[in-house]
This record gives structure tokens, C-alpha cells and sequence, in this order.
């Protein structure tokens, strides 16, 4: 399946952002982000944040209802990442 | 009116604040009042397991276990093979906790379900109180990770931690009616002193909810805005920095877990305009050390912790040996200090063997005997590689394969059911043999030279 240019994106911020030994096309973008597929976790979860933060500009918070589902998968999180610009 | 629920709960008033929630003030009276009625569903047990991340729950489940005389228990993690260990250990444990994934057979309560039955008008029979001995009975076992593969307990009494929260609360000057905010479990020692039994000594509150991200941390504080309390680790304190999130109302913020930068210490302090201390400790001591990092490198003792050198200085590596009057009496401490002088010392880092993840620790020995009991693996080592750009440094494994074919998934899959998920190697290097001495040790500087020199080369 290939990537929208936004999920490249946002698939090489994790991958330089968590310092992972993978290329951009192998994440499958309907993969889950934790646990089972990339097997990220709470740390990298603080660190995304962050990185985010810095380059698209907003905060992620835990109250938001979706937290769970924008962190899914590579596809859910550049969606979220696609709807906060709209909305900046 | 005045109570007496020395020494554990330090409060003037029943209408003192004990926990505030997002929008709702739970003071003594209240707390008294659910504990009298979680008392009569508490089924009868002699182990509790209190999982609670919201720390009034947790809060509830300790206190009813306090009152109950029951042992706590506080594993180092609650992967499957931990609580696999504690059942069997403890065959009458009753876990406390929101949901029951991965109970097992455990007795299972929990304690927010029966919150919300609680009728308004319930009426307690009789007001809260601990038996005389309940502060210095051994009735807490922390787990560390241990070197066997198995965890390793170490027996503790409530009166251990209600010593330390009394002298972290003079010693850091903290303010009448500060609101004690904390990123870090309340079952792991550091959060359970500083979060938890110092509040409670002293008379603070403490916020209920856990914040994750920086954003969540600025959020509550602008909602309570009051005088408060950070109890952080070092990956917040960095986070909160980077992300720019505003903090107001900070008292005072700690870190611990892991070496502070000194530069964050410094722009947190100019940043939020409030003192950053440092704490140091172990699970098995509890807080040994403070310092504010920005007007002193050294760490002092608390008044109850003594470090001696156990030999002469003959060698580079001798140890260290802490006395104290706690439960555990003696420890020889797994970092190495230099300068001790009137309590005071410097600290120069960890033992090789220690691996320290985001306030998680356990040991090389621990995971190395995990990954060497998977089928498919002949010899292999974890190796945790220096410190990168500031980042955590995950760990990799270098494995000796007995057939040909294995993934790093397969691998981790093996491993994710004993050990814990941020101790799971981010890479797998495949190597021939292991670079082991005459006595089958590994060779860390052998180790570190391979790493180098596969860290180009890409495998699995």
C-alpha cells in the first residue's frame, strides 16, 4: 500500500524521532504504532509529542476522546497531524 | 475539630484537602467515609496488589490495606511472568486495580466500580484508625528486577517511608497547602515517597489524575491554580522545555530516576521560575540524597543515611556502603561516588550492570538470562549503547542463533511476556560468537567496539 505524502512525513518523523532501523516504506500504514507492530511505547509515545510539537506546531493532550485512536496507526496520526493544520 | 491519624495522615481538619480532581475537592471527611464503606466488601486476604494509576483510588486500596494489616506488594513491572510469579508466590494476593487483564487467577477487586454504588447518604460506623503496630511491621515487599531471573524482594515497613517523607517535605521548605502533581507511578518507591506518604504525612494534597504530556501538566495547573508540586523525571522535565508549555503556580518541582542535564535544570528553573531539586535513591534504600543542581553538584545525605567506604582506597573500584536506620540497614550502592565528605559526594555513574530506562531499572543479568532461555537462541548478551542526543538510549541484543532464521519481532515477541516493554531491544545484531573471556564473561569494551562497528551495517 503506498503512502499519501503526509504520512511520509510524518513516518520519517518517527523513524528519525525514535531512531528506528527501518525505511519509511516499510511501515505499513494501517499497522498499529504500538504494542503488536512497531512496538513503540509510552517513552517514544513523550517523544512523538515532542516532535510533533516542534514541527507542526500544536500539543498533543491525553484528555482528547481520540488520543487512543490518533495514536493507532501511521495513517490515524497523519490524519489527526492533517486536521490540526486545517484547523491552524 | 481535631483528628488523630498520626503518624501516617498529617491533617488538622476533616475539611482539609486530601485530593483534588479536575473539578471536585475530596477532603478527610470524604476519604474517611469511602474507606468505611470500601471496608465491608474488602474481601478477607493477607497480600494486596493495588494497580490504580488515579492515585485516590490508589489511595483508597492503601489505606484499606493499612487498616487491614495487609502486606503490600510492589513488583518492578506487571508483565505476565511477574504477576505469573506473585499468584503462585502469594496464593491468597488480591489485586486491586480498573480492569482484571491479566489477573490470572487473583482475587480481583475494584474499588471505583464500588465507589460509584456508594449511596449520598452513607453513614460510617466508626471513624478510621490504624492498630499501634501497623507503621513497623515488615508489611511492604518491593521487588526489584533481581540478577536470577526472578524478582527480588526486599521487606520494608510503612515507617520507612513515613520518616523520609518527613524530611523531604523540611528539607525541600515546602509550603503549607501545596498540591502535589506527579508524571510518575505511585507504586514505584520514588513516586510512593513523593507522591503519596509525603503528602499524606505532612498534610498536602495530591492531584488524582496522571499527567502524560507537557500540555497535560499545563492544563491542570491552570485549572487549580494553586501552589504546587512537580514530581517528574527527567524525560518530563525535558519534554515540558521543548514543547514550551506554559507552568504557572509551580512551588517547586523534583526529578529523579536519572541524571539530570544541568542545562535543563537551569531553563526549567528560569523557565517556571521555581526550584528544581534532584533526588537520589533506590528502590531497595529509598531517597538517600537531594540536591538543587543549579547551586550545588554535590548531594546530601538525608539525616538518617550514612555512606562509608567498606576497604581502604587501594583500588579504583571500591565500594560504597550506606547505613541507615531503615529496614534494610546496610546496601552497597550500585553507582560509583567520589568526594564523600560530611555526607555530601558526587556521583560518577552507574555500574555496568544497572540498566536505568525512563525510572525503570533492572539489571544486564536479569534480561540476559530471559533471552538466553529462548529456544532458537545459542548465546547472546543485551548491550545498552552511550547516551545519543539526549534521547533514552534503548538497549539492542547481540544473539548467537542455534538455526538460521529469526526476526527481531519473533525475538521480542519471546521476550514481552517477562520483561518489561521499554527493555525490549530496538535492534538484534546476529553475530558468529560472542566475545567472551577465559571465565565465559562477556567483555563490555569488546561489546562496545562491536556495537560500533555494526551500527553501520544494518541486519534484521
Amino acid at each position: 500500500m503506498s503512502l499519501s505524502d503526509l504520512e511520509v512525513q510524518v513516518g520519517e518523523l518517527i523513524i528519525e524521532t525514535l531512531n528506528l532501523d527501518m525505511e519509511v516504506n516499510d511501515i505499513d500504514p494501517d499497522d498499529y504504532l504500538f504494542g503488536e507492530g512497531l512496538g513503540l511505547d509510552s517513552i517514544d509515545a513523550l517523544e512523538l509529542a515532542m516532535a510533533i510539537s516542534n514541527q507542526y506546531n500544536f500539543q498533543l493532550r491525553s484528555d482528547d476522546a481520540n488520543n487512543r485512536k490518533i495514536f493507532r496507526s501511521l495513517k490515524t496520526l497523519a490524519d489527526y497531524i492533517d486536521s490540526q493544520l486545517k484547523i491552524g | 475539630m481535631g483528628i488523630n491519624l498520626q503518624p501516617l495522615l498529617g491533617y488538622q481538619a476533616l475539611t482539609d484537602v486530601v485530593i483534588y480532581q479536575y473539578d471536585r475537592a475530596i477532603t478527610v471527611q470524604q476519604l474517611i467515609s469511602d474507606i468505611a464503606y470500601l471496608d465491608q466488601y474488602l474481601p478477607k486476604h493477607q497480600h494486596l496488589l493495588n494497580l490504580y494509576e488515579n492515585r485516590y483510588h490508589f489511595l483508597l486500596g492503601l489505606l484499606l490495606g493499612i487498616k487491614r494489616q495487609s502486606v503490600h506488594l510492589f513488583p518492578s513491572n506487571t508483565t505476565e511472568y511477574t504477576l505469573d510469579f506473585l499468584e503462585k508466590k502469594y496464593p491468597d494476593i488480591l489485586m486491586l486495580n480498573q480492569d482484571n487483564l491479566a489477573c490470572g487467577k487473583m482475587n480481583f477487586l475494584d474499588i471505583k466500580i464500588l465507589l460509584q454504588e456508594k449511596p449520598v447518604h452513607f453513614l460510617a460506623q466508626s471513624f478510621l484508625s490504624f492498630k499501634e503496630d501497623s507503621f513497623t511491621k515488615d508489611n511492604i515487599v518491593i521487588f526489584t528486577s533481581g540478577s536470577t531471573g526472578k524478582p527480588k524482594p526486599f521487606v520494608k515497613k510503612w515507617q520507612d517511608f513515613i520518616v523520609v517523607a518527613e524530611q523531604l517535605a523540611t528539607k525541600l521548605a515546602t509550603k503549607e497547602h501545596a498540591m502535589i502533581l506527579a508524571t510518575v507511578p505511585a507504586q514505584h518507591t520514588y513516586g510512593l515517597e513523593t507522591s503519596i506518604i509525603m503528602p499524606l504525612v505532612n498534610g498536602f494534597s495530591i492531584y488524582d489524575e496522571r499527567p502524560f504530556y507537557p500540555a497535560d501538566i499545563e492544563k491542570i495547573l491552570m485549572k487549580q491554580a494553586r501552589a504546587t508540586i512537580l514530581i517528574s523525571t527527567p524525560i518530563h522535565i525535558r519534554a515540558c522545555l521543548n514543547t514550551q508549555v506554559r507552568l504557572p503556580f509551580l512551588q517547586y518541582s523534583v526529578s529523579a530516576t536519572a541524571p539530570l542535564e544541568s542545562d535543563h535544570a537551569r531553563q526549567f528553573e528560569q523557565n517556571y521560575n521555581a526550584p528544581l531539586h534532584e533526588i537520589y535513591g533506590c528502590t531497595e534504600v529509598g531517597v538517600i540524597a537531594l540536591r538543587q543542581p543549579t547551586q550545588s553538584p554535590l548531594w546530601q545525605c538525608l539525616d538518617d543515611i550514612k555512606i562509608e567506604i567498606t576497604q581502604p582506597i587501594n583500588t579504583e573500584e571500591h565500594d560504597y556502603c550506606l547505613r541507615t536506620t531503615r529496614s534494610i540497614q546496610t546496601f552497597i550502592l550500585n553507582d560509583y561516588i567520589t568526594d564523600l565528605n560530611d555526607n555530601c559526594f558526587l556521583l560518577n555513574g552507574r555500574k555496568s550492570d544497572v540498566i536505568n530506562l525512563a525510572g525503570k531499572r533492572t539489571s544486564l543479568a536479569y534480561l540476559n538470562h530471559h533471552l538466553l532461555n529462548i529456544e532458537a537462541i545459542k548465546d547472546g548478551c543485551f548491550y545498552q549503547p552511550e547516551l545519543k542526543d539526549d534521547k533514552h538510549q534503548r538497549l539492542v541484543v547481540f544473539i548467537v542463533l542455534e538455526k538460521n532464521f529469526f526476526t527481531l519481532k519473533a525475538l521480542k515477541k519471546a521476550l514481552q511476556k517477562k520483561v518489561d516493554t521499554i527493555f525490549l531491544p530496538r535492534q538484534c545484531y546476529i553475530i558468529k560468537q560472542l566475545p567472551r573471556n577465559k571465565t565465559g564473561k562477556i567483555l563490555n569494551n569488546e561489546i562496545k567496539l562491536l556495537y560500533s562497528e555494526k551500527n553501520a551495517s544494518k541486519n534484521i
